[in-house]
């Protein structure tokens, strides 16, 4: 059984294709959405989703979180004692989701489609392959994530021929895709996007001008603990303003008080420039597909940044048109990625579905210009693979050593849209040693290869000895070779993961324990003999004590947490 | 033609649904992760097959409904936004969203007019406040009317560059012209001509700080001085030229309204200096900085070179001579070998590029006439300058599509058109060979 998984920024979801439809795979706490946070418990097993949330604002020091951001990179994370890249916080969020999967369908999961931002890099691509293969899970198809969304929404039109957009904001990343479906066939005509513009900035936002407006010093920006609680209380309060025309954000910081209220307008204008930047995307995935914004019969939303009102009111007016509601933004990209996995199956419900997909972002190598009439600078890319082109593609271009007698040629790797490779992403280098003799039997043919999981690989051929070099990446340094992915499985093996079977109640102190932190006066010790309690009753583990001991705690806890935002010294 | 079709199971058809069809039921049968080769044939044989049919499509039906970017046809295009806006406003909305003040079309159609004359006549000073304020504009919110003021723009300029430098500069960064598979929907020409100037712009960049500089004073001083001294002309009459020739679009653009007026007297006066009293700056010189950088970068490896597809053999031949001479001047390359520095026998380029910048500027019945003679009693066909040709190209172009080409069926001006193609890379046609003066370029 092949799982589909949307392994997100803030969030995660898993899903499988069964009896002709896909289904959300529910997580140990009843709940589809799994926070992509990961945390170390006391007694040093591993806590991941909405429990690690909770520990964000109570124990930032041993909680991880936004590490997708990091996907691709050296980055490492402190949590507790061990230091983690990003990949292996990622592989500890899909064994979660791999042993929610292996729950609901009661056989093990050992495949896996695992979406990703359309735009991300081919380092960032491995890196996520790699996650995959450290939580045990051969990943079969990587597929971008708008182009999940499209599937999942595709899936049900009945139109003969039908071009839509979609839009894709989630919490750190922002994809634009065109599709265009015709005979069962899904083709991406376009992809543009950003992969740092997201729900996440827009909290962001709220925390600055909690910063300038209260006149909370500068100081409580070391305080993980406290940044986490005010990033939470601002993502309530983006949420809040959805349906309500201000909300209220109080939190208390070395015994003083800093509340803001914050309006719908007021909010608007903080996040103007945000929005400004969801337009560029948008433009030129338009202009590569080559239609008008008035020729698309409809606007897709994904990503649960797209709920936000003021979002779907800039997406309103730059279409001049309503978007699409029929599908949970939160949830169609794990349908999608449930859609993909049938056709790697091959379901026979699916046998008239097909989709081709394209490369989001030029691929190329540098080169050298010749001046008008002389001279000559380094540092030019030149295209190979141009964006936007169907996938799988293999194209080939030719290039001469710039002197006579080189021996070695240098390809550099580069990836983006800029005329200079300084301003484009390096994917890495070929060296290709070059025969001896004449310029012309040195030209050298390079090959580039782009696969449908987005993967690339590249080949030269010297033309006068037709040797053939293929890509050593030597100084990607973001990605994990075989042997260090064989070390940090190791590792990652003496890690112990908090049972599943007890997640909920984990899930339970771990929340109990961040509102708890939040109260004062007498409310804080009401609630903490309540944990404590609670706690005393888990030891006997006796299931229906605890069931009633559990539910117990969550009311007390709910009327606090519910409270608490309006009443700091409430009395129970 | 037909292997396309062949490929597609089909008979030749302008069908485009037809077309698709056939697509997607032999799509259906390749495993695209496995059968890349399988598939890409496939997906090359759909892409002629429909390029095929909309072409033959064209030629059969003058009636195209697509709305034409020129500013004349605009009305078309209104009716067709007017239509597009109504049926957006039918769709069926939800409860939680409020009705989106979508601008109407007669609006938008105002606000662009505005915009567009506000930019003509804005001061270079208030350039990016009035495009930032253009862009802002809410009856200019929906996707659609963005990409029509672009357009409007990149006409503006490339109809009258003259002085709108900063306009451009403007554009250029808040609709990503330097990006390099950027460029406005709009005509073909005037997106010809903003690539030109963008890289014209780079190369400019690229030279040594110190030729930028001076080059930066010679543009100040035509603006300002009417009628050099003989010190001034000795200082910066050789440099304009140098421009002139080097970056016509750019230099063009740049040169501004005052500039243009003094330049005529700048070059009489460069003819009136004794020949031994200019010092004759060359290329390969004015590039020294950056060869040096090159030259440190060959310590680390060695790097490639871009070979057009269809570059001219001579143009190949003056790449290995001046390449040649300036490899003599660096210092020694650790790590390579000696043959590197050996000349490579190839002879130093005969011609240079001899385009002026007169064939820039403003498309006006003068100037066309220029061009048209130029194109007919000059030696372009010996000059082994793919950018130079180019550019003449497409002045000719957009001279005959704004009829100001005397001469119908002009076999020059087709040969032309190949040239430009191929300096382009787009490749050469047998056809265009026969336009080549044997012996001078081509194999």
């Amino acid at each position: 059984m092949i799982i589909g998984i949307d392994l997100g920024t803030t969030h995660s979801l898993a899903a499988v294709w069964k009896d002709g439809r896909p289904h959300l795979v529910l997580n140990a706490l009843g709940s589809y959405l799994t926070p992509s946070c990961v945390s170390i418990d006391d007694d040093g097993s591993v806590l991941v989703g909405q429990a690690a949330r909770d520990r964000l604002q109570t124990h930032p020091e041993v909680t991880a979180s936004l590490f997708k951001r990091y996907m691709g990179s050296d980055k490492s994370f402190q949590v507790g004692a061990r230091s983690f890249r990003a990949e292996e916080l990622s592989s500890l969020v899909l064994r979660s989701l791999k042993a929610d999967a292996e729950a609901m369908l009661g056989e093990p999961v050992t495949e896996a489609v695992i979406t990703v931002p359309a735009y991300f890099s081919d380092s960032q691509r491995k890196a996520t392959r790699i996650a995959g293969q450290l939580a045990g899970l051969q990943v079969e198809r990587l597929v971008n994530e708008p182009t999940a969304a499209a599937l999942a929404y595709g899936l049900h039109q009945d139109d003969d021929a039908t071009q839509f957009l979609v839009f894709d904001l989630g919490g750190g990343t922002f994809d634009v895709s065109i599709l265009e479906m015709f005979e069962g066939v899904m083709e991406v005509r376009a992809t543009a996007g950003d992969n740092f513009l997201g729900g996440e900035d827009f909290v962001h936002e709220i925390v600055q001008l909690f910063f300038a407006e209260t006149g909370l010093p500068e100081a409580a920006r070391a305080d993980g603990g406290f940044m986490q609680q005010l990033m939470a209380r601002a993502e309530l309060a983006k949420r809040a303003l959805s349906d309500n025309e201000s909300a209220t954000l109080s939190l208390n910081w070395q015994d003083r008080e800093h509340t803001l209220t914050l309006t719908q307008e007021r909010f608007r204008a903080i996040s103007e420039p945000l929005l400004a930047r969801l337009r560029a995307p948008v433009e030129r995935a338009l202009r590569d597909a080559s239609i008008r914004a008035g020729d698309i019969d409809n606007v897709v939303l994904a990503g649960g940044a797209t709920r936000s009102p003021i979002v779907r009111q800039m997406v309103t007016r730059m279409f001049g048109r309503f978007p699409a509601m029929d599908i949970n933004p939160d949830e169609v990209v794990a349908l999608g990625a449930a859609v993909m996995a049938g056709l790697k199956a091959r379901d026979e419900a699916l046998k008239e579905v097909v989709m081709t997909d394209v490369c989001p972002y030029t691929l190329g190598v540098e080169t050298v210009h010749r001046m008008p009439g002389g001279g000559e600078v380094d540092g030019y890319f030149s295209p190979i693979i141009e964006r936007n082109t169907v996938v799988p593609a293999s194209r080939v271009k030719g290039y001469v050593p710039v002197r006579e007698g080189q021996r070695l040629l240098n390809l550099e790797i580069f990836q983006g849209e800029a005329r200079l490779v300084r301003d484009n992403i390096k994917l890495g280098m070929l060296e290709v040693p070059l025969p001896k003799g004449p310029r012309d039997d040195c030209g050298v043919d390079v090959r580039f290869t782009y696969d449908v999981n987005g993967l690339l690989e590249v080949e030269a051929t010297v033309r006068g000895t037709q040797e053939v070099h293929r890509l050593v990446i030597q100084d990607n340094s973001g990605v994990l070779s075989e042997l260090e992915i064989a070390a940090r499985l190791a590792q990652l093996a003496d890690l112990k993961i908090h049972p599943r079977d007890k997640a909920e109640n984990r899930a339970l102190v771990a929340q109990s324990e961040r509102v708890f932190q939040q109260l004062r006066g007498n409310a804080r010790e009401r609630l903490g003999d309540e944990i404590s309690r609670f706690e005393l009753t888990l030891e006997s583990q006796e299931e229906r004590q605890i069931r009633a001991a559990r539910e117990r705690l969550r009311k007390v806890m709910g009327f606090f947490e519910r409270d608490s935002h309006f009443d700091p010294d409430f009395e129970f | 033609m037909t292997a396309a079709f062949d490929r597609l199971g089909i008979a030749p058809t302008r069908d485009a649904k037809t077309i698709k069809r056939a697509y997607a039921v032999a799509l259906k049968a390749i495993d695209q992760a496995t059968e890349r080769e399988a598939f890409e044939r496939l997906r090359q044989a759909y892409e002629q097959a429909l390029v095929w049919a909309a072409r033959t499509d064209d030629a059969h039906d003058n009636d195209d409904p697509e709305p034409d970017p020129e500013p004349d046809d605009e009305d078309e295009e209104e009716d067709n936004e007017e239509e597009d806006l109504h049926d957006a406003q039918s769709a069926p909305g939800s409860s939680g969203d409020s009705a989106p003040a979508a601008p109407s079309a007669a609006e938008a159609h105002q606000a662009l007019r505005h915009w567009t004359d506000q930019l003509r006549d804005a001061p270079p000073e208030a350039v990016a406040t009035v495009l930032d304020a253009a862009l802002a504009d809410p009856r200019l919110l929906h996707l659609d009317s963005h990409a029509q003021l672009e357009a409007r723009i990149a006409e503006l300029l490339h109809d009258d560059p003259t002085g709108r430098a900063v306009l451009f500069d403007t554009a250029a960064r808040r609709f990503h012209w330097t990006d390099r598979n950027a460029r406005p929907i709009a005509s073909a020409a005037a997106a010809h001509w903003i690539s030109c100037v963008v890289n014209q712009g780079l190369q400019w960049e690229a030279q040594s700080p110190a030729v930028v500089d001076l080059q930066r004073q010679a543009l100040t001083m035509a603006a300002q001085v009417a009628a050099p001294q003989p010190e001034q002309a000795r200082r910066f009459a050789e440099v304009l030229a140098d421009m002139a020739r080097d970056f016509p679009d750019w230099f063009a653009l740049h040169l501004g309204k005052q500039g243009h007026a003094h330049l005529p007297a700048w070059q009489a006066s460069l003819a009136t200096l004794a020949p031994q009293a200019v010092r004759r700056s060359t290329r390969s010189e004015r590039y020294f900085g950056t060869w040096r950088k090159t030259a440190s970068t060959l310590l680390g490896g060695f790097f490639v070179l871009m070979l057009v597809t269809g570059v001219l053999s001579g143009l190949m031949k003056q790449m290995l001579g001046n390449h040649a001479s300036s490899a003599a001047t660096t210092p020694n390359v650790a790590g390579g070998d000696a043959s590197a520095k050996v000349g490579a026998g190839g002879s130093q380029a005969a011609s240079e590029p001899v385009l002026a910048y007169e064939f820039t500027g403003a498309i006006t019945r003068d100037s066309c006439e220029s061009t048209e003679e130029f194109v007919h009693e000059s030696n372009w066909l010996e000059v082994d300058d793919g950018d130079a040709i180019a550019l003449l190209a497409t002045r000719a172009m957009r001279c005959q599509d704004k009829g100001m080409w005397a001469r119908k069926d002009d076999a020059l001006l087709t040969c032309l058109r190949a040239e430009r193609a191929a300096a382009l890379g787009a490749g050469r046609s047998e056809d265009a060979r026969r336009c080549m003066v044997p012996g001078s370029k081509g194999r």
